[in-house]
């Protein structure tokens, strides 16, 4: 799974978002390292769609600032089954790369 | 609310990328890229980078960020296997296959480096000098993009000057500006008393509160205080400029509360400016004194308080928070109210506010020069890259063979396209480094040329890195193009027709014609500018003047200085021209108020058949003011009636001599001796303003500005009608008499007739004309150097273009020898061939030429932009030019062995 599609699906774990909440979720989340930029973003959003993983939805209640032009995502099911298998893979190759000390800290 | 730059930048930016995706992203998503390109920008700016690197980042990530997205969004999210890396190792093999290939090709290489290194170089120099003119903030003025300009326009047209009292009102009651000041725009020259004698300071007038609006420092001393401005009081009071005061005073930091003479009176040193303050134009004043010094040479108390004259222009600074609008809409309810208190005054009269420009009004004819310049090096560039594209694309089909038997051995595609552009960027190393050299040669010499222009122009002309890079860029991305191009069709090319080597295929060879084409279209371009350009100046140079120029000395003398005043100047005038008759060697001395073809003029003003009601006939008119022995020393006939004569003086009737355009003018058809004439101001209420003349000769028309000028009407009265305080004293000598020589003389002359006068100029009239030519000679020299470059360039590209065709042609060239067919007949056929693709290259050329001409109708002395003989001539020179180019390879095509051809591979 590309890191985008990840990143994305990692910030809708959180909640229901639009798409520039989501760019700051992912700058969050990775501590600045992922910069995403307007064709990665909505070419992954528009894909995950597809792939039936994220469903477009209505702005949750405690949104504050109503613009009606905003769109908002949450992740379905699948979308969070992908995300956790995507994740547990990652978790091997963490592990098995920690287990060989490539780690510089400690 | 205004963007920032930045915001504006990187938004526009993102709304081209969006062009890489497909129609419905578009639709759906488009919109939405603005608006996080600027999110972007402000994360950017948040995390405490400036808004040059926040755009810069932005647009890395923007960018880097199409390339997924857009692949991304035409072909869906793949889960795709592992990439191959593209490795530090793998790009140093690359590299070194390229320098050894470039290396092994010494002749593109060289082509290369060389049209690199002239292109870019040239391109970076030029920029360099428009953008020092047109758009760098003035050296030493805090915040320039908060000065705005104010000048007078007539029914909401124009940009005129002003009045004093104007200023002094709108200063007073401005709210949208935090300050205003006026100045007199030309710095004028002023006599600066020295120990043995006087010199020249080129001065400007400003008010006091001058220095204080621009936010300059001073770099010694103060600058004027606004609380000794005064009416009626002088303020005789000098700052000096940072260079003037380190020659003309050796840097001395006593020399504040020094006293100097300046035209005869004494002002008091209170600062100098900082190093390279020189106001915000790109003139350079050598020392600035109030307006209000009320000194000789300085604006008179009257001319201070007249709301009719119209001399200043003002600058001021937006208030923190106010727009320009906002003081355009305070100005024009200003000037509202001074129409309603003054009708009479300023009728149809209103204030524009503007950005402030360094350039002065009144130096517009520089914008069409400069704009001849950026099309010119534009062109270079093209043919710059034309000969690149050129060349790597002749190299790449001969590599033909060798990429194909790369991609048989498994090369993957990616690593050759990587190849290629690694070769090119390679090849772009030595160029662009020597391009600096060139840049900083040309930047010299553009310097010196400033120098030769009739005002002081202080530019200074350090190469602007960023104006190199981004030219570099340029280059550099069309060279990607033109390297990609061939990458492209030779990692598309039939793998088996490139083993067995056969030739070039079609397309391959079209895309060459197309730019050896395109080369000599540009070449030819540029090269008909030239050619018109120096048409122009041949034309100005040689033109029928009208008078005579050989064996004229002008001495420039300022009474203005010495003790003398309206009433006894034109006595004493007369007398020193008779004692520099007397002079050894002179033959007769004239009179005048003005330089013929040193660039200036005297306007006249309005002027109608006496008694004529209607103002709309009226005339305008250039005049000058002699003596009546000008016009016989100048060797100017009358034509009918006669001249002046020493009766023509203060307190006898009105005189005028007129030159036939004028008179053709006022009075079509008919003897204008004898006839009066009016001028002056012909507004309801003005009638006092109006004088009679009386036209008691015609005089033959005669070049008056400058050479190239289309005939003018000129008008002339006697001196001695007026009071003029600088007269010029035309010396008449014969062939042999040196200017050297005679000026002692003249020098000796004058300390006998006052020691206090002093001789502010004496030169041959020849050199003032020269003066007058000046930007004709730069736009000609620049035309021709630019023009030889381009035709250098073509001819490179030309000649390896044509060698390179040959040689691949060597085994079809072997065996029409080898079947019989003789060497001249090889040398036609490769010949017309190279001719007919520049016959193609040259009929688009000249039709764009013919284009272009008009855009130079203004530095061309009436010669005609679509001239013959320019046409002919740079047509004859191209033509020329590709013939060598096509003859020596066609001559060694020639001389081909068939043994050898045939066995080739």
């Amino acid at each position: 799974m590309p890191r985008s599609a990840f990143l994305i699906l990692l910030a809708l774990h959180d909640g229901p978002c639009h798409g520039l909440g989501l760019i700051t979720r992912v700058e969050q989340a990775t501590n600045g390292q992922v910069k995403l930029g307007p064709g990665t973003l909505y070419g992954t959003l528009q894909t995950l769609a597809a792939d039936h993983m994220i469903r477009e939805s209505a702005a949750p209640q405690d949104a504050v600032d109503d613009d009606p032009r905003r769109r908002y995502y949450r992740i379905t099911p699948r979308g969070d089954r992908a995300l956790r298998s995507e994740a547990e893979r990652l978790r091997v190759l963490v592990n098995a790369a920690a287990a060989r000390r490539v780690f510089g800290d400690v | 609310m205004r963007r920032p730059p930045g915001v504006a930048i990187v938004r526009g930016l993102s709304r081209l990328l969006v062009v890489a995706y497909p129609a419905g992203f578009r639709r759906e998503h488009g919109a939405s890229f603005p608006l996080v390109a600027e999110d972007r920008w402000r994360r950017e700016r948040a995390t405490g980078a400036g808004s040059i690197r926040a755009t810069l980042s932005t647009i890395r990530v923007l960018v880097a960020d199409t390339w997924t997205g857009a692949r991304m969004a035409h072909r869906g999210l793949h889960i795709r296997g592992p990439r191959r890396p593209f490795t530090f190792d793998s790009s140093i093999a690359h590299l070194r296959l390229a320098i050894r290939g470039l290396a092994r090709a010494p002749l593109v290489t060289l082509v290369a480096t060389i049209s690199l290194a002239i292109g870019i170089g040239a391109n970076t120099a030029v920029f360099t000098a428009v953008n020092a003119l047109l758009f760098a903030s003035a050296p030493g003025v805090r915040d320039m993009g908060r000065l705005v300009d104010i000048c007078s326009t007539t029914d909401g047209r124009g940009c005129d000057t002003l009045g004093y009292p104007t200023y002094l009102d709108l200063r007073d009651r401005t709210r949208a500006l935090a300050g205003v000041y006026a100045i007199r725009f030309e710095p004028r020259p002023m006599s600066l008393g020295v120990a043995d004698g006087a010199k020249l300071a080129r001065t400007q007038d400003v008010s006091a509160s001058f220095f204080d609006v621009l936010g300059a420092r001073p770099a010694v001393g103060r600058f004027f205080r606004t609380v000794d401005e005064r009416q009626g009081t002088p303020l005789r009071e000098a700052v000096l400029s940072h260079a003037f005061w380190l020659h003309e005073f050796g840097g001395d930091r006593a020399v504040v509360g020094r006293e100097i003479v300046l035209n005869g009176d004494p002002y008091v040193v209170v600062g100098v400016a900082d190093d390279g303050f020189q106001g915000t134009s790109i003139l350079n004043p050598d020392v600035w004194v109030p307006l209000t010094a009320l000194g000789r040479g300085t604006p008179t108390a009257s001319l201070l308080q007249s709301r009719e004259s119209a001399w200043i222009i003002l600058g001021a600074r937006l208030a923190p928070g106010a727009t320009v609008a906002q003081a355009q809409a305070e100005a024009t309810a200003f000037a509202r109210n001074l129409s309603a208190a003054f009708p009479d005054t300023y009728r149809r009269r209103g204030l524009a506010v503007s950005p402030m420009r360094r350039l002065p009004a009144g130096l517009d004819v520089v914008v069409p020069f400069l704009a001849v310049l950026m099309g010119l090096i534009g062109l270079v560039l093209l043919v710059t890259c034309a000969n690149l594209g050129g060349l790597l694309l002749a190299r790449a089909a001969s590599r033909s063979r060798e990429i194909a038997v790369r991609l048989a051995l498994g090369a993957s595609r990616r690593s050759l396209v990587a190849m290629c552009l690694i070769e090119t960027v390679v090849l772009f190393v030595p160029g662009t480094a020597l391009a600096f050299l060139v840049a900083h040669l040309v930047t010299a010499r553009l310097e010196a040329m400033s120098s030769e222009l009739p005002v002081a122009v202080a530019a200074h002309l350090a190469i602007d890195w960023r104006v190199a890079v981004s030219t570099a860029i340029v280059a550099l991305a069309m060279a990607m193009i033109a390297s990609l191009a061939p990458a492209w069709q030779t990692t598309r090319g039939d793998l088996i027709s490139d083993l067995k080597r056969e030739g070039s295929s079609r397309r391959r060879q079209r895309t060459r014609r197309v730019f050896v084409a395109t080369q000599v279209a540009c070449c030819l371009v540029s090269i008909v500018m030239a050619a018109l350009l120096l048409r122009a100046l041949h034309r100005a140079t040689t033109v029928d003047l009208g008078f005579q120029m050989a064996g004229i000395d002008v001495a420039s003398v300022d009474f203005g200085v010495g003790a003398y005043t309206d009433a006894n100047a034109a006595g004493a005038i007369e007398e020193l021209r008779q004692r520099l008759a007397a002079i050894p060697g002179v033959t007769s001395v004239g009179i005048g108020a003005v330089v013929p073809l040193a660039g200036d003029a005297l306007g006249f003003g309005d002027l109608r058949r006496a008694g004529d009601p209607a103002s709309e006939s009226l005339v305008s008119a250039e005049e000058s003011a002699i003596s009546p022995e000008y016009l016989p020393t100048m060797h100017i006939p009358i034509v009918r009636g006669r001249d002046f004569t020493s009766e023509d003086r203060q307190g006898a009737p009105g005189v005028a001599i007129v030159n036939e355009r004028l008179a053709q003018a006022l009075w079509p058809g008919e003897d204008p001796v004898g006839k009066p004439l009016e001028q002056g101001d012909f507004r309801p209420r003005r009638a006092a303003s109006i004088r009679r003349l009386t036209v008691v000769g015609v005089a033959r028309d005669a070049k008056y500005e400058w050479a190239g000028e289309a005939p003018r009407q000129f008008i002339y009265q006697p001196l001695a009608q007026q009071v003029w305080m600088r007269p010029l004293f035309f010396l008449a000598s014969p062939p042999g008499v040196e200017t050297a020589t005679l000026s002692a003389s003249v020098r000796r002359t004058l300390k006998d007739f006052d020691r206090n006068l002093p001789l502010i100029d004496m030169a041959p009239l020849r050199q003032y004309a020269d003066l007058g030519l000046a930007p004709a000679r730069i736009a000609a020299s620049l035309a021709g150097s630019l023009g030889g470059l381009a035709l250098a360039l073509a001819t490179l590209g030309l000649y390896g273009l044509t060698a390179f065709m040959v040689s691949s042609r060597t085994r079809e060239i072997g065996v029409r020898i080898a079947l019989g067919a003789d060497r001249a007949r090889i040398v036609r056929l490769v010949v017309a061939q190279g001719l007919a693709l520049s016959t193609v290259g040259g009929v688009i050329g000249l039709l764009l030429a013919m284009a272009a001409t008009r855009l130079l109708s203004s530095l061309l002395f009436g010669v005609s932009p679509l001239d013959p003989v320019a046409f002919g001539a740079a047509t004859a020179a191209v033509v020329a030019v590709a013939a060598v180019a096509t003859y020596v390879p066609a001559r060694r095509a020639a001389t081909v062995s068939p043994v050898v051809a045939l066995r080739v591979d």
